[in-house]
């Protein structure tokens, strides 16, 4: 809507100048040259094609898009500790506890969920089936916490997340995807309109006995108490087959890690921010719980324990170009990493740019007479060099939409290879489904920026072939051959 | 008819004399004004694209054609994964958990099919494969070459079922496989050559580490034996590797297994690779069963180098993409000028090949002044390290093929970019140029 306005208000009453008759001119001239027309396009789409292939890329990246709708308000912790005993007093990297979620990072202000969970990278050998041990198909599975679905904003296809009390009990429940559902022949049941958390999951359903509502993971049953539509691996941090509480015990989880740092363990975390808050406002909130940390670690251990938290928004875990580590996130240093980005989508755009301008050059030379007796009658030089670049905006904007199309079959075709998954995936498994969703490629920001290329190549291609021809003295170009 | 057929030769060959070399820059220069474009196109194209050309050219010589001379025969060579089948119970010192998984060893090996079988930590050049380079010299000489680590378990007849053959003065490959202690190791032909100048090394003293890592990892190792080149990472191009003999590392080995010549592996899998099947001793079972070349396709990940080629293969198809239509719109509108003048030379008797020879002469030459230029401009990024060399790959300056050396790396791929070039441009002027050839002298005088 945003954009529409925009155009409406700003755009089009300078590309209207003096009437639409441009418009209808620039379709005859489409018309009379079929071939320079057809070339102009197809140059235009390759161009669009190639610069919107790393729009979209970046858009699947860091775009907010569902499940993981809450990526600008998402931070990642990583964690380092040191012990003046341990490897010459050197910073060691390690995950979180359990004791720390719940002691610290739950307690902050800022904080709206706190997603611990142990990623299915390293559970990509286990393999689920039903009941009756049929059906066996090998999974990835993440065990996590609750919060994990209201960070994550999930599509229940029927039942519900595990709850608090199920999670904290350790209880073997989990939640599946619709693929794994399908793939191990049960069907779910829709939910009723406002189901609670609280109601009795009835979510799947199968013509085969008893058993539909659980299944066997690692030779242990789980009872499935919810079902959510498939999440594509595109969507790195919210994808998987299996989610299930990692308190569960008997099937090799190993949250806790062995060692006398409390807050040190197997667990990711991803924290939710509440609206409003940003990352400065999260570690200057939690620089005293950090110090406060360091000192009861050290005087309960007798030795000087170092603890450093690292956040990064989701924006600087992906797009890294100039950015390291526990440097302090700003919009001037967000500007500066799009910066590769832009470059790269510039020069798909200037090489184009230059082969049309070429074609453009070619077209203005036998459109020279028209312009001199144009010229003759009184057209002014701004006039005409504004009605040839709205005319070349027609054909290039006929070229974006070809290439916006192209890029997306480029996208579609492609993400069925080894290549384009190892981009977002960094095990190999034969599981891994890249799944396209609208939202990666049909957004307004992606149109404006669709738009906004075509706008700058027309400029780029046009601008100085026509002021070139413009400029000639109006005798020669009414001496011109043709 | 003698003085006919002289006569038809002269007249044919009045407009070849105008379609030399000066004949082209005439026609180039009279059409500078549609040219201007496409030659900056070119040169942009040449300058932008020659990273990535250098890349995959070098990456594409590292996998294909660097081919190392011990390549051992995969057909008949199997990769299983061992692990227990039901939960370990009673005594769990090393001595028992092991003793059921040499018996399923025992087992294989005495398969009438089976030559040789091997337990293994990581599977050569598998995914499990550590592949960790270090830093490697004389205890005399101070510079380093980069190797890669390998391992293999000491009395497994690992260097046999492998297949990889000893150099000529080594021991033989039973005896290799026997080394034992932390400073034995194996090392490669190549490796030997680079770092004692002969192959003939047996109880010569290495380092190992140091440079790049710390130094109390370094370590002082013998040379037990010298085995031909062999590959382990695709984009390897120098064969240095070092193989250290290890214990088992724990209960999940792997098997390598070398069937006999006149063996069929796949009939082997076939009888075999089924769970209920599968060779199996107390707790213990071939959990998979595979090829070597099935292990490797199934279970190792892309390359870096295989990545890079792609990456920069992409950029680079699209940049030709572009020049080739920028080659057809701009050659068709000018040829489209120009068919008139066609049509003249097509009534004296000028020939189609010598319009197409013409029209690609032009092309040809713009390319070429373009592409050199662009080079030219590269030249200076290159000469400040922006050669490709494709990862860590042992000591460059000592090295000595044309991927270390500097001028016929840089010749290499200017040749070949050219060579890509007028093949795209070749390609972009082909329609347009057919259509004009092909039109009749009366249509294209009457043209307008």
């Amino acid at each position: 809507m945003d954009i529409i306005s925009f155009l409406k208000d700003n755009l089009l009453p300078s590309l209207q100048g003096r009437g639409w008759g441009w418009v209808s001119h620039s379709c005859a001239l489409v018309r009379a040259d079929k071939l320079f027309s057809t070339i102009y396009v197809a140059g235009t789409a390759v161009a669009i094609a190639s610069a919107m292939v790393v729009a979209i890329f970046v858009n699947i990246l860091l775009a907010d898009i569902p499940p993981e709708s809450n990526r600008s308000r998402t931070l990642y912790l990583t964690s380092y500790y040191r012990k003046a005993s341990m490897s010459n007093g050197e910073w060691l990297y390690t995950e979180f506890s359990t004791e720390a979620i719940d002691s610290c990072f739950r307690r902050m202000e800022c904080v709206e969920a706190v997603a611990g969970f142990m990623s299915y990278l390293y559970y990509l050998d286990y393999k689920v089936s039903d009941m009756d041990g049929q059906h066996e198909l090998p999974v990835t599975f993440t065990p996590t916490n609750p919060d994990f679905f209201r960070l994550y904003d999930f599509t229940f296809l029927s039942g519900r997340p595990f709850s608090e009390q199920e999670f904290q009990n350790g209880e073997p429940v989990c939640v599946i995807t619709e693929r794994l559902a399908k793939s191990l022949g049960l069907t779910p049941n829709p939910s009723p309109a406002g189901e609670g958390q609280n109601q009795q999951p009835t979510p799947l359903s199968h013509g085969r006995g008893a058993g539909g509502e659980a299944l066997l993971l690692a030779d242990k049953p789980f009872r499935i108490v919810g079902v959510v539509k498939t999440v594509s691996y595109m969507l790195m941090n919210a994808a998987a087959d299996v989610y299930i509480p990692y308190k569960v015990e008997g099937i090799g989880l190993h949250p806790e890690r062995q060692t006398n740092i409390p807050y040190s363990g197997n667990l990711d975390v991803h924290i939710l921010l509440r609206k409003g808050f940003t990352q400065q406002d999260f570690m200057r909130e939690l620089e005293p719980w950090r110090q406060r940390y360091e000192a009861v670690a050290s005087s309960q251990t007798g030795e000087e324990t170092g603890w450093r938290v690292w956040a990064d928004s989701h924006f600087f875990r992906y797009i890294t170009f100039f950015y390291s580590r526990g440097q302090e996130e700003s919009t001037t240093l967000k500007v500066m990493n799009l910066m590769p980005i832009a470059l790269l989508m510039l020069l798909f755009l200037l090489l184009p740019a230059v082969n049309l301008s070429g074609l453009v050059s070619n077209r203005m030379e036998a459109r020279r007479a028209e312009m001199g007796i144009r010229k003759v009658f009184g057209a002014k030089r701004r006039w005409l060099l504004q009605e040839v670049i709205n005319e070349n905006l027609v054909l290039t904007l006929l070229g974006g939409a070809a290439g916006w199309l192209l890029s997306w079959l480029f996208i579609s075709l492609m993400r069925h290879t080894r290549e384009f998954q190892t981009l977002f995936v960094s095990e190999d498994s034969k599981s891994f489904e890249l799944s396209l969703d609208p939202a990666m490629f049909f957004t307004p920001t992606l149109f404006l920026v669709c738009f906004l290329c075509c706008a700058v190549l027309n400029l780029m291609a046009a601008l100085i072939p026509a002021w070139r021809s413009l400029r000639k003295p109006i005798v020669e170009s009414l001496n011109q051959k043709r | 008819m003698n003085t006919n057929k002289q006569a038809s030769t002269t007249s044919s060959s009045l407009p070849l004399k105008g379609v030399g070399g000066s004949m082209s820059w005439k026609g180039v220069w009279a059409h500078r004004g549609q040219n201007a474009f496409i030659f900056v196109e070119i040169l942009l194209t040449a300058t932008l694209s020659f990273f990535a050309l250098d890349a995959i050219v070098v990456e594409t010589y590292n996998i294909y054609i660097a081919r190392a001379s011990g390549e051992f025969e995969k057909e008949h060579l199997l990769v299983g994964e061992v692990n227990n089948t039901t939960a370990l119970s009673g005594d769990m010192s090393p001595d028992s958990i092991f003793a059921p998984i040499y018996a399923l060893r025992d087992h294989v090996q005495s398969l009438p099919e089976v030559q040789s079988v091997s337990l293994v930590n990581e599977v050569f050049g598998g995914r499990y494969q550590s592949s960790e380079w270090d830093s490697v010299r004389t205890e005399t000489d101070r510079s380093c070459l980069i190797a890669y680590e390998h391992t293999f378990v000491s009395g497994e007849h690992f260097f046999e079922t492998l297949g990889l053959m000893p150099a000529p003065g080594s021991p033989s490959a039973e005896e290799l496989s026997e080394v034992r202690g932390e400073d034995n190791v194996v090392i490669t032909r190549s490796l030997a050559q680079a770092l004692f100048g002969t192959e003939k090394v047996i109880g010569r003293r290495l380092v190992w580490g140091g440079k790049y890592h710390r130094e109390e990892d370094k370590k002082h190792l013998t040379v037990c034996g010298v085995v031909e080149d062999v590959k382990a990472i695709e984009s390897q191009r120098y064969f240095y590797s070092i193989f250290f003999p290890k214990g088992l590392w724990d209960n999940s080995p792997f098997m390598l297994i070398r069937l006999k010549p006149d063996a069929d592996a796949r009939a082997f899998l076939a009888r075999y690779d089924m769970p209920n099947l599968r060779p199996q001793e107390g707790a213990y079972q071939l959990m998979t069963l595979e090829t070597y070349n099935d292990y490797k396709k199934n279970h190792s990940m892309l390359s870096n180098a295989h990545m890079v080629s792609t990456m920069f293969g992409l950029f680079l198809g699209i940049l030709l993409l572009n020049v080739m239509l920028g080659t057809l719109g701009s050659f068709w509108l000018q040829i489209r000028k120009r068919t008139e003048d066609i049509g003249i030379m097509r009534s004296f008797g000028a020939k189609r090949r010598d319009i197409f020879r013409m029209i690609w002469q032009e092309a040809a030459l713009l390319t070429f002044v373009a592409c050199v230029i662009g080079q030219a401009i590269w030249l200076q990024f290159a000469m400040n390290d922006l050669l490709f060399m494709g990862g860590k790959h042992g000591a460059l300056e000592h090295e000595t093929d044309w991927v270390a050396q500097f001028w016929p790396h840089f010749f290499t791929v200017c040749g070949i970019q050219l060579l890509l070039m007028l093949l795209v441009v070749t390609l972009g002027i082909t329609i347009p140029t057919l259509i004009a050839m092909y039109r009749k002298p009366v249509e294209a005088l009457r043209h307008e």
